[in-house]
């Protein structure tokens, strides 16, 4: 070697020396008491995982003392209103504070680093869904030790759930705490379709993703469409219980159906929102055990998209005793029977990856292969009661019970923790016990079917779910005995599992890398981890790159891909196309603040002062809520460079702000509003479903004068929309004072359109107390008005950045996301008018 | 030919599933608004027999030119040469309509048995 090359190989090792300083002043995690102002995934995404598997611990604990209460017959260990309370919290607290985030924690956790991303394109949004969360989750969790926990069953049936008197608080803390914690999923789903849309590293063509990334896609659409009805349907009830509109009282035109109907065309969804990520997990953990590529990787695709679709078209089979006529009930069996095809598809998919590899033996692979065997007798069992006849038997029955707990068991716990213990060295770069992850999947496997096989027979010897207590003699006694055994066993076995989580390890050595020898983007990860994520952002060619290239763990540790150093000391990333990730721009992602924090607090304060009917103090929140949002907009995005383009390395320049549909920004505004649509369509849905359950349904025709004012509010939403949209325009165009006054006389209109809408069904003299269809009329008018009043702060706020000069010709992401969101409220502020005015006039 | 969506974009997976989507809607809205506001649901099932075979037909028709268009990109793109992870444009192109054809398949398998249902069951009660 010559001197000359010695030198230049000792200034390679300094420059990485100082680019390595550089990435990690930019993304360490703050330190001491600051460490709470953490935002990235990495520290987001085990905080959320934490705090769902401590949530899973305490629904645990509730779900034991229901079967020691149930092993004998006669038995007084609770009280019944305990039962009730006991029953709806572990079924609540199991689905929204356990099932759904734990997914979204591991996805937050994963999917950077499976993709190849620093970060998660909001971060701070990430915290925000974290807090609420935990503020909702503890509020929600705790009533329990008030007594004052909801009863009404996990579904919150009324007229169960809709008589303050009867349901006492319990029920506005189901409605308030959960629905602040549903608005956290959205967000969270939000992030995580725009993460595996735009965030892609480079050459990670839409056929080479993870599967992990394909399902996130599928189950963030899922939530998208399967949330929303719920929260319509949370806000109809609560504002039943609160102001007495009769949305679901039968005296007053309303009907107990309604909430059925809202609550599982959101809850069907939600057994494949659960089970895909589950799925998900197994499709990145057989490969990896197999030693070879996924078999049939496009079938499984079609199997993800397949069920995301199907799973909205088999809410009724919850209702089949409801006394919808039979020729609906066979519309819901028939797509109820056909989603098992796709389902089906994915597990021989994985069978044949295991055939067809090497299979090493692991405790993750013990976990999938339990998953698979359990999951399929739920999916037998759900053949069977997706069939009408069988179901009108079934229903409400320990059959029932059985049933989804093997789908949930099967298709989610087991699967988690069959993650846990493939991605703990990710996560802390050290390993689990082999011996107590066998011994936990051992009394865990046997102690689940021990506890839930018997109930399929105590079901169909006619024991209801639900009750508190039942006479000896009726044949249940034994089977109960039985399954009690069998849930201790099965709490056993994950105590055994937690306790190999939480032992100390501070003697036990770090692993390798990529331990499990796998081929995904994700075991990059140094050990110990690096607050990078990746050394820099690779040129992925293949969909096992670690497999593919045995030098690029190398290459990527020795910065020669993209982005290997933070100049400006800034958290970047690069954002990609959809189809074929050509790198287009490179974004910087925003670090540690306390705001997420502290407007999760407003907020979690405002839900829960409004569960106790405390109005002052819920505004009071409310506004402060408000102000943190705003001054974390202002501060914190949207924010000018300091150069056009950035050199990322290779040769490669990219642009550092881009707006429009360009921008993530504006894809987190589409895909929120559609969310948005679908909360409305669900309040569209409610009118119809009282129009053909009522012959007197709409009440008396619209009168002349709400005719006018209906008339007058739809024209201004419309002149709002355009004078927006011209405003956009010719603030692209330059012409910045025009762009200033458009604004300024679109939020005029929108005042006035809101105005002359809430005038509207004043006039008709409509009283939502007295029944169903002016309290409907009164909430759609009510809901358009609130689209229109955010609009207007929106078109505040663009003129207050245009003004501050942070929103000019050049940089106008602001106006462009907030024309967007106009051309959705201008949908919506024509067509709840228009119904609402005409409908009564045309039938 | 006719063509649904454009050849590279997302559509094409869920042109199927959503025209399955669609179908599955129109037969619950039909139905529920059939049997809530006729006046003697047995007497004239036959229309809404009728109504929702021609959807059905219309339905899988639509299916056929989504999967049609998914079978033609998949096999244009299937002179590149085989190999199963390879990166370009030609292999991803085939994915996409590889995928997009079985999902037409599992749509139309779908509505033919939601379709179905009228065939089998023929009262409102």
């Amino acid at each position: 070697m010559t001197d000359k090359t010695k030198v230049s190989s000792q200034d390679q090792e300094e420059l990485r020396r100082k680019q390595e300083e550089r990435l990690l002043t930019a993304w360490s995690a703050p330190k001491s008491w600051r460490y709470w102002s953490a935002v990235n995934n990495s520290e987001v995404g085990q905080w959320y995982t934490l705090t769902a598997l401590s949530f899973l611990i305490f629904a645990g604990v509730l779900a034991l003392i229901m079967r020691a209460q149930l092993a004998v017959p006669d038995n007084d260990l609770v009280s019944p209103d305990l039962y009730n309370q006991l029953f709806t919290l572990h079924g609540s607290v199991m689905m929204f504070l356990f099932a759904v985030p734990i997914l979204e924690a591991v996805a937050i956790l994963l999917l950077p680093e499976l993709v190849g991303a620093r970060d998660l394109p909001f971060p701070r949004l990430s915290a925000f869904g974290f807090w609420c969360f935990l503020i909702g989750g503890v509020f929600v969790c705790g009533s329990i030790f008030f007594g004052a926990a909801p009863s009404g069953g996990w579904f919150m049936y009324p007229p169960l759930s809709s008589d303050p008197a009867q349901s006492g608080i319990g029920a506005d803390i189901w409605l308030l705490g959960l629905s602040f914690i549903e608005i956290a999923s959205i967000a969270a789903a939000v992030e995580l379709i725009v993460g595996v849309l735009k965030f892609r590293a480079p050459g990670m063509r839409i056929n080479l993703i993870p599967l992990y990334a394909w399902y996130t896609l599928v189950v963030g659409g899922m939530i998208l469409f399967a949330f929303p009805p719920l929260i319509a349907g949370d806000i109809l009830l609560e504002v039943e219980r609160a102001f007495d509109w009769p949305f679901f009282d039968a005296d007053r035109g309303g009907s107990p159906l309604l909430w059925q109907h809202l609550f599982w065309i959101f809850g069907h969804p939600e057994v494949y929102i659960i089970f895909l990520p589950g799925v998900a997990l197994i499709a990145m953990i057989v490969p990896t055990f197999a030693q070879r590529p996924v078999v049939g990787y496009s079938w499984i695709v079609l199997a993800a998209v397949g069920t995301g679709f199907l799973s909205f078209g088999l809410w009724v089979h919850h209702m089949y005793t409801t006394g919808l006529p039979s020729v609906s009930l066979g519309f819901f069996s028939a797509a109820s029977t056909a989603v098992a095809i796709p389902t089906a598809v994915q597990i021989f998919a994985f069978i044949a990856t295991v055939m067809f590899g090497r299979l090493v033996r692991s405790v993750p692979m013990l976990f999938a292969a339990g998953a698979l065997a359990i999951f399929v007798l739920g999916g037998l069992s759900g053949v069977m009661v997706a069939l009408a006849p069988f179901d009108w038997q079934a229903h409400d029955t320990y059959f029932v019970v059985a049933h989804l707990h093997y789908v949930l068991i099967g298709g989610m716990l087991f699967p988690v923790i069959a993650g846990v213990y493939y991605y703990f060295p990710f996560v802390t770069g050290k390993a689990l016990s082999e011996k107590m992850g066998r011994i936990g999947f051992w009394l865990m496997f046997i102690g689940f079917n021990v506890a839930f096989l018997p109930m399929h027979f105590t079901g169909l010897r006619g024991m209801p779910r639900r009750v508190y207590t039942y006479p000896e003699g009726l044949g249940w006694d034994w089977l109960n005995l039985i399954s009690t055994l069998g849930a201790f066993t099965l709490a056993a076995g994950f105590a055994a599992i937690v306790i190999d989580i939480f032992r100390p390890k501070g003697k036990q050595p770090y692993c390798q890398r990529n331990p499990w020898n796998a081929g995904t983007l994700e075991w990059l990860e140094e050990i110990p981890d690096q607050p990078w994520g990746v050394r820099s952002i690779p040129i992925v060619q293949h969909r096992y790159p670690l497999w593919d290239d045995p030098d690029f763990i190398g290459k990527v540790d020795r910065g020669e891909f993209y982005l290997p150093d933070a100049e400006e000391l800034r958290r970047e990333t690069m954002v990609t196309s959809v189809l074929d990730a050509e790198p287009i721009q490179c974004l910087r992602v925003p670090g540690p603040s306390f705001l997420p924090m502290i407007t999760a607090v407003f907020t979690g304060a405002a839900f829960i002062a409004a569960t106790f009917h405390l109005y002052w103090p819920t505004l009071a929140a409310g506004i402060l809520a408000f102000a943190s949002l705003i001054f974390w907009l202002w501060t914190g995005t949207a924010e000018i460079p300091e150069k056009e383009e950035k050199d990322v390395g290779l040769g490669l320049s990219l642009p550092l702000y881009r707006s429009g549909p360009h921008s993530v920004g504006w894809w987190a505004m589409f895909i929120t509003m559609l969310g948005d649509a679908a909360a409305f369509a669900s309040l569209i849905f409610a009118y119809f479903f009282y129009w053909t359950i009522h012959s007197d349904f709409p009440g008396s025709p619209t009168g002349a004068w709400a005719l006018f004012c209906y008339g007058i509010g739809i024209a201004a939403v419309l002149g709002a929309w355009a004078l927006t949209f011209a405003s956009r325009r010719w603030n692209a165009a330059g012409a910045v004072s025009a762009s200033r006054l458009a604004i300024i006389a679109a939020i005029v209109l929108a005042l006035a359109s809101g105005a002359a809408l809430l005038a509207a069904p004043y006039i008709d003299g409509l009283d939502p107390r007295l029944h169903a269809y002016p309290a409907i009329v009164w909430i759609l008018v009510l809901w358009t008005v609130a689209h229109i009043g955010i609009g207007v702060v929106m078109l505040g706020y663009c003129l207050a950045r245009s003004l501050a000069g942070r929103l000019t010709p050049r940089y106008d992401i602001d106006i462009c996301n907030v024309a967007l969101y106009w051309h959705f409220a201008a949908i919506n502020g024509a067509l709840a008018p228009m119904l609402v005015a005409l409908f009564p006039l045309a039938v | 030919m006719v063509r649904l969506y454009y050849r590279d974009s997302l559509w094409s997976l869920i042109a199927g599933p959503t025209i399955w989507a669609a179908h599955f809607l129109f037969c619950y809205i039909s139905a529920a608004i059939f049997c809530a506001k006729s006046a003697d649901p047995t007497a004239d099932f036959q229309i809404l027999r009728i109504v929702i075979g021609v959807a059905t037909v219309v339905a899988l028709i639509g299916i056929a030119i989504a999967g049609t268009q998914a079978v033609d990109d998949w096999r244009r793109a299937l002179n590149a040469e085989w190999a199963a992870d390879e990166d370009s444009l030609q292999i991803r192109r085939r994915f996409v309509g590889r995928a997009a054809f079985l999902l037409s398949g599992f749509s139309a398998v779908a509505t033919v048995y939601v379709g179905m249902t009228v065939l089998f069951v023929s009262s409102c009660r």
